[in-house]
């Protein structure tokens, strides 16, 4: 099973200035945080970033990614951030423009640079599972689905997500290390009228995980497509918006991410990962304005995840599990950028763009996960070196047990089988035989080798053996006595012929050799 | 010298070689020995790192190298890798060489050299070798959940 390493951390980037001092919101109002998973196999390195902000530009993030590349060497395009908390503390950096902002930006740059730099310093082995749960009575969003259907919305109850995925990180000992959850709550559900509603679901299931699993695993939550935004100003009737409401969706919430956790399956494969810049137009076409953004994809056995760079409709973040050949697949919104979230700004095709771009980073991940290969006989050379090694094994297997007799008598049987045609060949006085055949087995392994031949003679001179050398390639020892498979084969393929064979001299080191063929006759 | 194309015949005349010395118990040792010495370093480290990709990548230069003639799939979303060998090089080539006999149980050095290896870094390694005589075989390794 493949190993893989993981790292966690929990970066605080609430700005001091932000803090509200009226403590209103009682003991949730604690600032916020930006929790952080690092996870590599060993080629692949990916770090998730759960930023609890509102929510983050493109340009804010390639900021962040930027200064995280240049702390810990982690491609940009491997790491992903997103926004999950709907809170009032972290400011918008919409005007990248302002000084304010690109203050914003470096100070926060800085500070998950920082945190994630020293969380990579940390890795340590984890295993890793995931596990799936359809939730159909715990109707969060009900509120919400019944506004947009009052409205006439294009979604509807087919559209409802109700799928709840786990990716869960175990250390050596087997306790929790780290959690990533996937779930759709509608902004409905995530702004209250002082607008930290979601903060404190998230504290609350924060807190209902940590109850089971003790207080060191790093929670991200990742929310679904949220669907149109539903502004703050404009609340649905009976929408939940106080904390006693947070903690009991919460809690109900919990229930089924714990016992996802507990039917987790075990993962193994490969981290494949994908991103693919790209480009919605604006809803304004005069201002022929495109914005700029990427889409990732992650996937480990049968987990997958895909990111929408914005705001985009919970239909087309089921069309993306409807397209994805793994099991588990998450969609977490905000990612990256967070187009979308004013309702008026993309163009009426956004989501089919995006639909598009998905299926490409989906294709692009189960081209790494799934290969392929159809091969015919004809469709390659007939030239495998590593026999050299095998064989090397088998006679150093004989000589170590059996002695050097044992092993020149399996090479004489060898000989004396295989070889029966050509010894029979050459009975006639053929000699052009035993000059075809050499020729053929060095042609074969592609070794230059020097074949000059007489009436009475042929003589054979190489620099090197390809076998010895193929083996001292591979850091291997060749057998004592090698040189056998020279002698001992061709005395025996001589064996009752015409022709007698003299081993000039070897070079047992290389191999670089002298044989002869001197007809018996002329040698008399 | 022994031709790396001549190998094969060399291969089964072992496999022979050592059922005469000591039994079919001295063919296992040596399949034993192989696999430890030979496939621990190349097929188990290749395994032990990239896991089922691992598997892809070795079969994907040995049997390219042999000519084979196979279908090979890695799936990593089902946690497998399959070979679904059509015409075996090896054993295709004892089979068309008239004036020897391959070792009966020649096709049995496959399971032996790599179950113990793949199995060692937790996966399951499940073979079909009833179509052998045929140079037709079918593996499949799978994580061992």
């Amino acid at each position: 099973m493949i190993q893989y390493k993981a790292s966690r951390e929990r970066i605080a980037i609430t700005f001091k200035k932000d803090e509200r001092l009226d403590n209103t919101s009682g003991t949730f109002y604690d600032g916020l945080q930006c929790n952080v998973l690092i996870l590599e196999d060993n080629s692949t390195k990916v770090c998730l970033l759960d930023c609890g902000c509102i929510s983050l530009d493109y340009y804010a993030v390639n900021a962040v990614k930027t200064k995280i590349r240049k702390a810990t060497g982690i491609p940009d395009c491997n790491i992903i951030l997103w926004t999950s908390q709907i809170n009032p503390s972290a400011k918008t950096p919409d005007f990248k423009e302002s000084e304010t902002i690109g203050q914003f930006i470096e100070i926060l740059s800085e500070k998950l640079a920082e945190g994630v730099k020293k969380a990579y310093e940390n890795l340590e082995e984890v295993h890793l599972k995931t596990g799936k749960i359809n939730i159909t009575d715990l109707n969060l969003n009900a509120p919400y689905n019944a506004k947009l259907s009052s409205e006439g919305s294009r979604e509807n109850e087919n559209s409802t997500e109700n799928e709840l995925i786990t990716l869960s990180l175990w250390d050596k000992r087997n306790e929790l290390f780290a959690l990533l959850v996937n779930y759709t709550i509608s902004p409905a559900n995530r702004i209250a009228y002082k607008g930290i509603f979601s903060k404190g679901i998230n504290d609350y299931l924060f807190k209902y995980i940590k109850d089971n699993f003790g207080n060191l695993p790093v929670i991200l939550f990742g929310n679904g497509p949220w669907g149109n935004f539903n502004h703050p100003d404009d609340p649905d009737p009976g929408q939940a918006d106080d904390f006693e409401n947070a903690e009991r969706t919460a809690n109900s919430l919990g229930t089924y991410i714990i016992d996802t956790i507990r039917n987790s399956s075990l993962l193994d494969g490969k981290i494949r990962f994908a991103s693919l810049k790209s480009k919605f137009p604006q809803r304004v076409i005069t201002q022929h304005k495109e914005f700029e953004t990427i889409l990732q994809g992650m996937a480990v056995n049968n987990f997958a995840l895909v990111t929408f760079p914005g705001a985009f409709s919970r239909e087309s973040g089921l069309e993306v599990k409807k397209l994805s050949p793994y099991d588990n697949t998450m969609v977490i919104g905000m990612a990256n950028s967070h187009l979308g979230y004013e309702i008026t700004q993309l163009s009426h095709d956004a989501e089919d763009i995006l639909l598009k771009q998905a299926r490409a980073i989906i294709d692009n991940l189960k081209s790494q996960s799934i290969k392929v290969m159809e091969r015919r006989a004809a469709d390659n050379k007939y030239l495998h070196k590593d026999f050299h090694l095998a064989l090397n094994l088998l006679l150093t297997y004989i000589f170590d047990n059996f002695g050097k007799d044992a092993m020149t008598d399996y090479l004489r049987n060898f000989a004396r089988v295989y070889y029966s045609p050509l010894n029979q060949g050459i009975k006639s006085g053929d000699k052009e035989i035993l000059v075809n055949h050499f020729k053929n087995i060095y042609e074969k392994e592609e070794w230059p080798v020097e074949i000059t031949s007489d009436n009475n003679t042929i003589v054979i001179t190489q620099q090197a053996c390809p076998g010895i050398s193929h083996i001292l390639k591979k850091g291997m020892k060749p057998c004592p006595y090698y040189r056998e498979t020279y002698n001992t084969v061709n005395q025996t393929i001589c064996m009752n012929t015409p022709f007698e064979y003299i081993m000039e001299y070897f070079n047992d080191e290389t191999g670089a050799c002298k044989q002869k063929f001197i007809r018996r006759e002329a040698k008399l | 010298m022994i031709s790396c194309t001549d190998f094969i015949p060399a291969y089964s005349e072992g496999f022979k070689f050592l059922e005469m010395t000591g039994g079919r118990k001295e063919v296992e040792k040596f399949w034993s020995y192989l696999s430890e010495i030979y496939l621990k370093d190349t097929l188990g480290e290749l395994v032990s790192r990239d896991g089922l990709a691992g598997c892809y990548a070795y079969w994907s230069h040995s049997l390219n190298e042999e000519a084979a003639d196979f279908t090979m799939i890695l799936d990593e979303i089902k946690s497998e890798f399959i070979i679904d060998m059509h015409k075996c090089p090896s054993k295709g080539m004892l089979n068309e060489i008239k004036h020897i006999e391959p070792y009966p149980s020649y096709c049995e050095h496959c399971p032996a050299l790599y179950a113990p290896v793949v199995e060692k870094c937790g996966y399951k390694f499940e073979y079909d070798l009833s179509l052998c005589h045929k140079a037709n075989c079918y593996l499949r390794i799978k994580t061992d959940k």
